[in-house]
């Protein structure tokens, strides 16, 4: 250890160094003068005749430094090579380690990567720890939620003196171009300020401020800088033109950096428009002053000075100002009026994705330190057997006079040696493994950076201090003279008891690993195969949107049901129907009963979810009819509202008698009469069992009715047919062509993929998991 | 003045390490003297040599080096051997006796040939 000390003192401390040797030289130059003159040379003459002996200081000082750097790495170099050939000696051993190594070190530098790419990574904006997120905690449940509505964001604005400035984000999907070949793009919705406050420059052109983002401005928008180098190849006559975006002109002002691809790590945008332009793409929904729709976030850029927990004390003391003066009922209805702001850190962008992905993440992060783990313990093991033969070359090296510490030094350069390569190794498996499966959790940029390298190196450096000094400096605290104690040490109690121990831990950490990756993929297993109501073979959902074609109600009902007969002539289709929002595909859509009718429900059981479908959907997905009829074409013209119920809901609304012909009032007091009873079928998600169901006609009293949400225009194809999702799909293309109406397609999706779709993150840590486990089995040997 | 002869290489460290032995502390200056001195002023030390060798004893662990202060109160720097140092010096000394011995039985042979011749 001294040694190590002196070398790293003089290396660390070389100026110091230096005026020391320049004393002590300077000093004998003195002396030597002095003695020269003693015998008889003048002053003048010994000074120089000293300085002539001496030479050069520098050069002098040069060499007795060399001294110290060249000892040291040589040594290195010694170490280098003895241990190179050592590994290469026990090149099994070596295979072996670095193999282990390789594979522990990918799977934790994979997942590091995923979370790093979702979660961890900051926000390119300067000074991102500034950025700040409003979420409102809701007293009545608990719950924080950072979703708003416009006059909220209005109402702090306004108010609030904490902050340089705030701005709402929202995400969204644009269709880009027109008609029924239009493309549907990720895009993102930002308030005026919002590139302002974030800080952030153009890659080219400007980005849009305050004056784009009012009801008056022209509609512009800003494109990311892949989907300009994607779309546009980077062509810089982007700037300036006019592209359609939901039918409407919109001008591109410029190009983010590369290094922005919008305030949520896992949903990229292609392109971001100023809010008042997507008010106006959105009408119906009255998006400025709703205070039914909550959905956009609120960000802020504190001000100096402030911190985090002065400007949360301000919104919090805010609330109820800013709420009093809204009509807010929370997103499941209760009064929010009671519901305090918080601030949460932006610096890495929305809560969102963390939010969606942190615990299977976390999961996934114990689950690869385990593999590792599992690693190291093999490894130690291994070092354990193969000690046996060490230490008799370590005590013959110890007599020879080998110091301990060099020994000890020329172990901890094979591990460095092993766990080098293991992680130059495990890291390009990690990268290679990370672009393989990029797909499978979301469209995000998983790119290797100095961070994860960093973050490997730091396992690396962990590893080889387990498994490469502590073997080490027991295998030489045999005193050099302890030769023929050796071979007892081989089998004492100490090895057979250290080796047992590591032995059991790796099994349990194995059969952990093996029992946890079975329960994921039972669960994904049970969640994907179970009955979902619905018949999912050959089931595909065409989305159409017909809102820019400018058809009204009776229009729109006819162009439908053209368009349905038409499907349904097409010689591999078997049934085609209409439906509003896709079952499994993430919409969803309720009415509220009225409590006066129903007091003996709860909230939750007064909620009726509602699908508006067209006659023979129940025939088309497979559900089949219990009670009562389907619906017919009759009825498109009849001015009674009529409804089928699933059979939870006929059980829940009606129990121990039939539903047919009863009548049920919703919210807004209109009476439902009930006309068919059908077996249930999954609504929204894969995990909770089938809600209480309401189906009604598409097309009553001769209108297609529509919902705050999707005002009648937004339309699913519900088809069942031999042929391919996209054969149809194309065939249906062909169709809405002909008819030459401005219907945007939304592209096709067949059921299987919705389930896909809703059982992402299940999948894949059933996938991650069931790999890891195997990982860590063959690791275990 | 008397003619100089250069120290053999390889040497140098070991008479720096017996001149150090037995004795107080020296600073370089001294160590030059005492060796051109105990040489019958045979050899001279030349500093470009003698203060690498001092370095390259320091960071071999084979002398440790004090800051003290000379009889005219001067700041110098004293060396004196380590347990290491006592070590390497007499295993320098066997070397040295077993290599002169060599030289000298080689150097008797020639002598014995050229008498024969």
């Amino acid at each position: 250890m001294q040694n190590i000390w002196r070398t790293l003192n003089v290396l660390f401390r070389g100026r110091r160094q230096y005026h020391e040797l320049d004393e002590e030289m300077r000093l004998h130059l003195e002396l030597r003068a002095r003695k020269l003159a003693a015998s008889g040379m003048t002053e003048e003459e010994s000074r120089y005749a000293a300085r002539k002996r001496f030479g050069s200081i520098n050069r002098l000082q040069e060499d007795c430094r060399a001294e110290w750097h060249l000892r040291f790495l040589d040594e290195l170099r010694q170490d280098f090579t003895y241990a190179v050939r050592t590994l290469r000696r026990d090149w099994l051993f070596s295979l072996t380690t670095v193999l282990t190594l390789t594979l522990g070190i990918a799977a934790n530098a994979s997942i590091f990567a995923f979370i790093d790419a979702l979660v961890l990574r900051p926000l390119s904006a300067p000074d991102p720890n500034r950025l700040v997120q409003l979420s409102a905690h809701d007293f009545s449940d608990g719950t924080n939620i950072p979703a708003f509505c416009f006059p909220v964001f209005e109402g702090l604005t306004q108010r609030a003196k904490s902050f340089q400035g705030l701005f709402t984000w929202h995400g969204t999907t644009l269709s880009l171009g027109q008609g029924v070949d239009a493309e549907t793009i990720p895009a993102g919705v930002a308030s005026g300020d919002a590139f302002r406050t974030l800080g952030i420059r153009p890659q080219t052109g400007r980005l849009f401020g305050p004056s784009d983002d009012t009801s008056t401005a022209d509609a512009v928008a800003v494109v990311s800088e892949g989907f300009w180098s994607r779309r546009y190849g980077r062509s810089y006559s982007l700037i300036g033109r006019r592209i359609l975006l939901d039918r409407h002109p919109f001008t591109v002002v410029g190009v983010l950096p590369a290094s922005f691809q919008g305030m949520s790590t896992a949903t990229p945008v292609d392109i971001v428009i100023p809010f008042h332009a997507d008010a106006v793409l959105h009408p119906q929904w009255d998006m400025l002053h709703t205070t039914r729709i909550w959905w956009i976030g609120i960000f802020g850029r504190l001000r100096g000075g402030v911190s985090q927990a002065q400007a949360t004390a301000e919104v919090r003391t805010l609330s109820h100002a800013v709420l009093e003066n809204i009509d807010v009922h929370g997103v499941n209805g209760s009064p929010f009026s009671e519901a305090r702001f918080t601030l949460t850190s932006a610096a890495q962008g929305s809560r969102e994705a963390i939010q969606r992905y942190d615990k299977p993440l976390y999961v996934l992060i114990c689950v690869a330190f385990s593999v590792l783990l599992i690693g190291c313990l093999n490894i130690a093991n291994l070092l354990l057997a193969r000690g046996v033969k060490r230490e008799r070359d370590l005590s013959v090296r110890l007599t020879l006079g080998a110091s301990r510490l060099r020994i000890v030094r020329h172990l901890v350069m094979e591990s460095l040696l092993l766990s080098g390569i293991g992680t130059i190794l495990g890291a390009a498996l990690a990268i290679a493994v990370s672009r393989a499966s990029a797909h499978f959790i979301a469209a995000v940029e998983i790119k290797p950076d100095l961070r994860l390298v960093g973050f490997v190196g730091g396992i690396a450096a962990i590893v080889s201090v387990l498994f490469g000094l502590l073997p080490a400096i027991r295998s030489t605290r045999v005193k050099a003279n302890g030769t023929l104690k050796l071979a007892r040490i081989g089998r004492s109690f100490e090895r057979v008891f250290l080796g047992k121990t590591l032995v059991c831990v790796q099994v349990a950490i194995s059969l952990t690993l093996v029992a946890a990756a079975f329960l994921f993929v039972k669960s994904f297993a049970t969640l994907t195969s179970q009955a979902i109501g619905i018949d999912r073979k050959n089931l595909a959902f065409i989305g159409l949107d017909s809102e820019r074609s400018g058809m009204k109600a009776p229009d729109l009902a006819n162009f439908y049901e053209e368009l349905l007969a038409g499907v349904r002539a097409l010689p591999y289709v078997q049934s085609a129907s209409l439906i509003a929002v896709a079952p499994l595909s993430g919409g969803f859509e309720w009415h509220d009963l009225t409590p006066k009718a129903y007091p003996n429900l709860t909230r939750e059981q007064r909620q009726l979810y509602i699908h508006h479908v067209a006659p023979q959907y129940f025939r088309t997905v497979g559900v089949s009819l219990l009670e009562g009829r389907d619906f017919d074409t009759h009825d498109s013209t009849s001015k009674e509202k009529i409804g089928i119920l699933s059979q939870a809901a006929a059980k829940l609304y009606f129990p121990g008698q039939s539903a047919v012909g009863q009548v049920l009032r919703d919210e807004d007091s209109t009476n439902v009469r009930i006309v068919g009873v059908v077996r249930d079928a999954k609504y929204q998600s894969m995990r909770d069992p089938a809600p209480q169901t309401m189906y009604v006609p598409a097309i009553e009293a001769g209108e297609l009715p529509g919902n705050a949400f999707m005002s009648g225009s937004v339309w699913n194809l519900a088809i069942r047919a031999s042929a391919p999702a996209a054969t149809v799909a194309s065939a249906v293309r062909a169709m809405i062509r002909k008819t030459n109406k401005d219907v945007y397609m939304n592209g096709q999706i067949t059921l299987d993929q919705s389930i896909d779709n809703a059982l992402a993150i299940d999948r894949l840590m059933a996938i991650l998991a069931s790999s890891f486990a195997m990982v860590g089995c063959v690791l275990r040997r | 003045m008397c003619a100089h002869e250069a120290i053999p290489p390889g040497t140098l460290e070991m008479l720096v390490l017996q001149i150090l032995r037995n004795t107080r502390p020296l600073h370089g200056f001294e160590i030059a003297e005492l060796i051109a001195e105990r040489s019958g002023e045979v050899f001279e030390v030349e500093e470009g040599s003698l203060y690498p060798a001092l370095q390259r004893l320091l960071a071999q662990g084979l002398v440790r080096a004090e800051w003290g202060r000379t009889e005219e109160n001067r700041r110098a720097r004293y060396y004196q051997p380590t347990e290491a140092g006592y070590n390497r010096l007499r295993a320098e000394i066997e070397r040295y006796h077993r290599i002169s011995a060599a030289i000298n039985l080689i150097l008797k042979g020639e002598v014995l040939k050229t008498a024969e011749a």
